[in-house]
């Protein structure tokens, strides 16, 4: 059996940035990232930009096997974990191999759901997450003229733009009234729709898919009205689930991730979470988090890279989550999370193109949705990094024109 | 002589890593893309982490003789 002394679980942003950063501290140690994509990292978020023929297939991946070689943190491939056992301190896998650590890092992220209807297995039926999903999708985009997405958050609009962007005649079909309202609120989540309609994509709202159709090949989608609509391919962005199954005997805290304190480190001595998979205690907010994007993923990376070679920095930092609609910024900032004692103030309207939802609790703003106005981005970021209690009016706030950096 | 950074406005899609890693070096303007405030204000490692982390590897450094050092 091998002995590793740093034995990160994951080959993402998180699992990579924390073996660098490791490394950066620690010039002497075994360093092994195992992970069950085929080849080292690449970026998840360049990803819809491939499909819309925006960057070569080559500078998706940010790493080169030489920058693992020149660092020494081996990277095995292809490889599940089966199980993690942290009494003994070991873990086997899918090829039958078993090793022991030191020091564990789980950082496995999370899978596709994935939609349970007759013939969801259709070839034209497709999920976008990985390298290989990917490929599948552009493919099958080259033989396609015709496009359904099914679901309203950020998934479906990377899909519907990705296929607007090729020709396809496209339509998202939307459990919801309008994209993304569950997150966004009722009026950011009509401009995100008029935003997609403008550019061509057919919305479909408050529907649902009840089967696919087709044989051997996808033809298209009946809808529960009974409604059919043609297409050659699916998109499916219905969410991910942390991909924590093989945790369950492993000893592991597991609530909706693998629970971890501020150090990111878990119920067990000597074992790390990181990125979507760590539901990581905010002292600032007093509260547990899962945080599913590339920003919080890199940021836990370095955090628990840190603490794994010994020291004790406590995870900090205001999640940011951007993406472009058809050409319009479109940012989340901080925690996304209404409840009872959220304030919500929005800044301009469906009529501007702009809006910015602002979400405040205890005089502070936590979080915020920023639909073209990209000039409000740092105020807010600002804002809510440094806890800065908000004297100024409703009406004030509401009014575009009022300069947020003045606060 | 430090690297020099370089932001590709094309690429950049404002998630703001860069700004947070090395925010002497960058900050966000007003479209929301990063751009480089200073140059030769943080040291070249904390460059080359923000460089990593961006998920659209929109920044560029360069050494002292003007060689492309990243991505």
């Amino acid at each position: 059996m091998q002995e590793i002394d740093y034995l990160i679980v994951g080959g993402g942003i998180a699992g990579t940035t924390a073996a660098e950063t490791i490394r950066s501290r620690d010039s002497n140690s075994s360093i092994v990232i195992i992970t069950e994509e085929a080849d080292r990292l690449y970026s998840r978020v360049l990803l819809p930009r491939f499909l819309r023929n925006e960057n070569t297939f080559g500078s998706l991946y940010i790493r080169q096997e030489k920058d693992y070689r020149e660092k020494n943190i081996t990277l095995f491939t292809n490889e599940r974990v089966l199980k993690v056992d942290t009494e003994n301190k070991q873990i086997s896998t899918d090829k039958k191999r078993s090793f022991s650590y030191k020091k564990l890092l789980v950082a496995t992220g999370g899978k596709v759901n994935k939609l349970d209807i007759p013939d969801a297995d259709l070839p034209g039926v497709v999920y976008m997450r990985t390298l290989e999903d990917i490929k599948r999708i552009k493919d099958l985009i080259s033989k396609s003229k015709e496009a359904v997405v099914l679901g309203g958050g950020f998934i479906g609009i990377e899909f519907a733009q990705s296929f607007i962007k090729n020709g396809l005649k496209t339509a998202s079909i939307i459990r919801e009234k309008t994209f993304w309202d569950t997150i966004v609120g009722e009026n950011s989540g009509k401009l995100l729709s008029q935003i997609l309609t403008e550019n061509g994509v057919k919305i479909l709202a408050e529907s649902q898919v009840s089967e696919f159709i087709g044989n051997e090949k996808l033809e298209g989608v009946k809808l529960l009205s009974g409604q059919s609509i043609v297409a050659d391919i699916a998109g499916v962005g219905i969410g991910i689930h942390l991909d924590i199954d093989y945790l369950k005997d492993s000893g592991l805290s597991i609530k909706k991730g693998v629970v971890t304190n501020e150090y990111l480190e878990t119920s067990v001595s000597g074992v790390w979470a990181a990125g979507d998979i760590a539901e990581f205690y905010d002292p600032i907010f007093q509260k547990y988090h899962t945080m599913g994007n590339w920003s919080n993923a890199s940021a836990q990376g370095r955090t628990v890279g840190i603490n794994m070679t010994g020291e004790k920095s406590v995870f900090e930092t205001t999640s940011t989550y951007s993406i472009n609609i058809f050409g319009i910024n479109f940012s989340f900032l901080g925690d996304p999370s209404v409840d009872e004692n959220t304030e919500i103030i929005e800044r301009g309207s469906l009529a501007d193109k702009k809006l910015v939802r602002l979400l405040i609790r205890n005089g502070l703003i936590v979080g915020a949705s920023v639909i073209n106005n990209p000039s409000d981005r740092n105020a807010i970021g600002q804002l809510i990094k440094n806890r800065k209690k908000i004297a100024s009016s409703k009406t004030k706030l509401g009014d575009l024109e009022f300069d947020l950096s003045t606060i | 002589m430090p690297y020099q950074a370089k932001v590709d406005r094309n690429l950049c899609i404002g998630s703001a890593d860069c700004v947070s890693i090395a925010p002497k070096t960058f900050v966000l303007d007003s479209e929301s893309k990063s751009t480089v405030k200073a140059q030769g204000v943080d040291d070249d490692e904390t460059l080359m982490q923000a460089a990593k982390t961006c998920p659209v590897a929109a920044i560029i450094l360069t050494d002292e003789t003007g060689k492309q050092v990243y991505p």
